[in-house]
């Protein structure tokens, strides 16, 4: 049915498009205005909550945009972790609308333009050999602009592969495919730091979120400013942030997980928060293979949501509907995705292929055992490389390791932070014990940052070990996987601090914030030396 | 009776001694510590494996399209036998207009690197630089042949292609502190880099770190304090 002008009643938005001078222009006229008014309003709100931002979080955000900006310029071109591979798989995507292959492909790992722009740029041989250097000549940037300029059209388009992180989900990539188009000027550096930006916006969304989540849990101002400080000055963060890595959107996932998570548990279960839950479980999954691990912590949040509020259970039924509906069509849309994609297919390598291994369980607990304790007389030999643990990972590389991890920190300083995390550790342990009463009132919250902290680890944990039963010396196992957990950690502290009397809190704050601004200004300080003096 | 200091205070000053400290203890001798300063690095020493380039007498080999900077004014190379006295090598660069080189007298012990002065153009340049055995006796010079420090420099002997990349680096005569050449830095930092990251965006984001993010940084712990006696 059509009214007199011809349109649907349907489709009222059309009658503003129409050319024609229409008898009911007037109104078209009304309608403009009022959605004028409308967005006038909206901008008001919006602007109005962003003069409610606290003025520390504004500090904070600023501070986080410094230090990834600093990061972006210190760090040459395709030095970050995999970044060349990343980048590739990016720009193939971006071209044709396809992933590069993981095992086949034409035998180009990366595309003629990014080959050659790392040639002259000097970036191949610098990737982790600490005695390289970046060309930083000008001949050199003068002969890559005329090379570039007589590459044929086809030059960034034919790295198909093989390419050893397409085994990755597209959801990053594709995101990364929007700056790679929209950067100005369409040289290939000028692409690949409008993508290395674009990357560092999930870095930053990561502090407000981190901010959002104390709020959850701390009554006072500091402690939010605190849990915020460290997530802003985490220099591996920031580093990570820097490059182009789908790592950085996993932690920014993780991240806004974990405040719906919190929120929802303690707010109780609405639409909304249900809807988030369920899309940021399925962006986590079409993020990375280990995005995976946000099932354990999905499931809790639902189960101890329904324990705390007891909805009625037609409607809880429909919000866990909705939400695992949302999770699902997730999923079929990576596989749908990985029967597009040919060789690829999303996590080849990375998660599947448990089955292809004689995995012993025993063998797995004495590799865990001695990943984080000294090997008992009876314990045979740990799997893979003897001397990786807890401090290569949870200290030396959650801190440092920057760039294709050649850039370490001084073994002092990974002395100290060893000692800390353990103290913290303990600190945290005999909390749980001296405050029980306060624990068990708030079960559900700790259990669900518990729950999400270890599945993430023992997901790490098993692909390290079956990937150590292929090849012995690499444990797959870097610091930087553990980047999704920076926000607990950053709780984890703050708890510890604020168990402490005012005035002791304030000294322990002082000295972290003091100690995390070293930490950043010593990574880029050991960056800047590295590639440039 | 003393006032005791309010929690902000506290947070305060301890922030600022953590900072102090650390720029006496540790920035200021990492930054003033004089180093030797590298001026580019055509080819890096090998990655895992050395796949060495032997030099026959009166054989030479050469770097193709090497970069060659306004400050490269010493050339280092790796002798890789075992030498007690190495023979007389000349070492030479040629590009059009621009012709340097030098000499490396008998007698050397190796395995070791040698320098060789250098009088760098006036602007950097792509040369051929070439090193020959003047002596009698053959040389083994330090190479690799892996995919890791693949570089684009093309080695050649007698005008012959080989697989192996021949580690080569240049360096400024003076030696310097990360201060006194943060210039320099900063203008190799801009190369490559699109004009949202040229020098001048380079320095501000410099002052910015050094003085925005620990004042911004502080100011968000420390405020967050207010209202707490």
């Amino acid at each position: 049915m059509t009214d007199a002008g011809g349109q649907s009643p349907g489709l009222p938005h059309l009658a503003g498009q129409s050319a024609a001078p229409a008898p009911g222009g007037a109104v078209s006229r009304r309608r403009a205005g009022a959605t004028a008014a409308r967005a006038r309003a909206a901008a008001r709100r919006s602007l109005a909550r962003l003069r409610g931002v606290p003025l520390p979080l504004t500090a904070l955000i600023v501070v986080g945009a410094i230090h990834v900006a600093a990061w972006i310029a210190v760090t040459p071109a395709f030095q970050g972790p995999d970044e060349a591979a990343h980048f590739a798989y990016a720009q193939h995507l971006a071209e044709t609308g396809s992933p590069p292959e993981k095992v086949a492909g034409n035998g180009l790992t990366q595309s003629t333009e990014q080959s050659q722009a790392m040639d002259w740029a000097g970036l191949h041989s610098l990737i982790g050999v600490v005695g390289a250097r970046p060309a930083w000549s000008d001949v050199e940037e003068r002969e890559w602009e005329k090379a570039e300029a007589a590459l044929p059209a086809d030059a960034s388009d034919d790295g198909e592969g093989p390419n050893a992180v397409a085994g990755n989900p597209p959801l990053y990539y594709a995101y990364e495919g929007v700056a790679y188009h929209a950067a100005p000027g369409g040289s290939l550096f000028g692409r690949y730091y409008a993508m290395r930006i674009t990357s560092a916006l999930f870095y930053l969304v990561m502090i407000p979120f981190a901010w959002l989540i104390a709020a959850e849990l701390f009554a006072s101002l500091w402690p939010r400013a605190l849990v915020t400080a460290i997530v802003a000055l985490q220099p591996k963060l920031a580093a990570l942030g820097a490059t182009i890595n789908p790592d950085i959107l996993l932690a920014a996932i993780w991240t806004a997980f974990l405040y719906v998570a919190v929120r929802t548990l303690r707010g109780g279960p609405t639409r909304g928060r249900l809807v988030a839950l369920g899309l940021l479980s399925a962006a986590s999954l079409l993020t990375h293979g280990r995005g995976l691990a946000i099932l354990a912590p999905l499931a809790a949040v639902l189960l101890f949501t329904w324990l705390r509020h007891r909805p009625e259970r037609r409607e809880a039924l429909r919000g866990i509907g909705l939400c695992v509906g949302i999770l699902a069509a997730g999923a079929i849309a990576l596989l749908a995705f990985r029967g597009l994609s040919g060789g690829g297919g999303a996590y080849s390598g990375d998660i599947s292929g448990f089955a292809d291994q004689s995995v012993s369980v025993r063998q797995f607990v004495s590799y865990l055992w001695q990943f984080y304790l000294p090997k008992l007389e009876f314990m045979a030999p740990t799997i893979g490389p003897q001397d990786y643990g807890f401090r290569q990972v949870y200290v030396a590389g959650f801190f440092g390791d920057y760039a294709s991890l050649e850039i370490t920190l001084p073994r002092t300083l990974v002395d100290i932070l060893e000692i800390g995390i353990v103290l913290l550790f303990l600190a945290l342990y005999t909390l749980a014990v001296a405050r029980w009463r306060t624990v068990r009132q708030w079960w559900d919250t700790a259990a669900l940052i518990l729950i999400a902290g270890l599945s993430m680890i023992l997901l790490v944990h098993l692909v390290s070990y079956r990937n150590m039963l292929i090849t012995p010396n690499d444990p797959l196992f870097a610091g930087r996987y553990l980047m999704p957990l920076v926000p607990i950690f950053a709780v984890g502290v703050t708890t510890v601090v604020a168990a402490l009397p005012r005035r002791g809190a304030a000294l322990a704050a002082g000295l972290i914030v003091g100690a995390e601004i070293v930490l950043a200004l010593s990574g880029l300080g050991l960056s800047l030396v590295r590639f440039y003096a | 009776m003393r006032r005791r200091p309010s929690p902000r205070v506290l947070a305060l000053s301890t922030a600022l001694f953590v900072l102090a400290l650390a720029g006496i203890a540790v920035f200021i001798p990492y930054l003033t510590r004089e180093r030797e300063a590298v001026a580019g690095v055509p080819v890096p020493p090998p990655y895992a494996v050395a796949e060495n380039i032997r030099l026959a007498p009166d054989q030479q080999v050469c770097l193709k399209g090497v970069a060659i900077d306004v400050d490269s004014e010493v050339a280092e190379f790796s002798v890789a036998s075992n030498a007690r006295s190495g023979p007389p090598l000349r070492v030479s660069a040629r590009a059009p207009g621009y012709r340097t080189g030098g000499e490396v007298a008998g007698g050397y012990t190796g395995p070791g690197a040698v320098r060789v002065p250098l009088q760098p153009p006036s602007q950097s340049l792509l040369a051929d630089f070439c090193i020959e055995n003047r002596g009698e006796r053959s040389v083994q010079l330090l190479g690799a042949h892996e995919g890791r420090t693949a570089s684009r420099p093309v080695a050649f002997v007698d005008g012959e292609g080989i697989p192996q990349d021949m580690s080569l680096r240049f360096l400024d005569k003076e030696s310097g502190s990360v201060l006194g050449r943060l210039g320099s830095l900063i203008d190799r930092m801009s190369a490559f880099h699109p004009p949202v990251l040229e020098k001048p965006v380079l320095w501000l984001l410099l002052a910015l770190l050094v003085l925005v993010l620990p004042a911004a940084a502080i100011y968000a712990v420390v405020s967050s304090f207010r209202g707490e006696a």
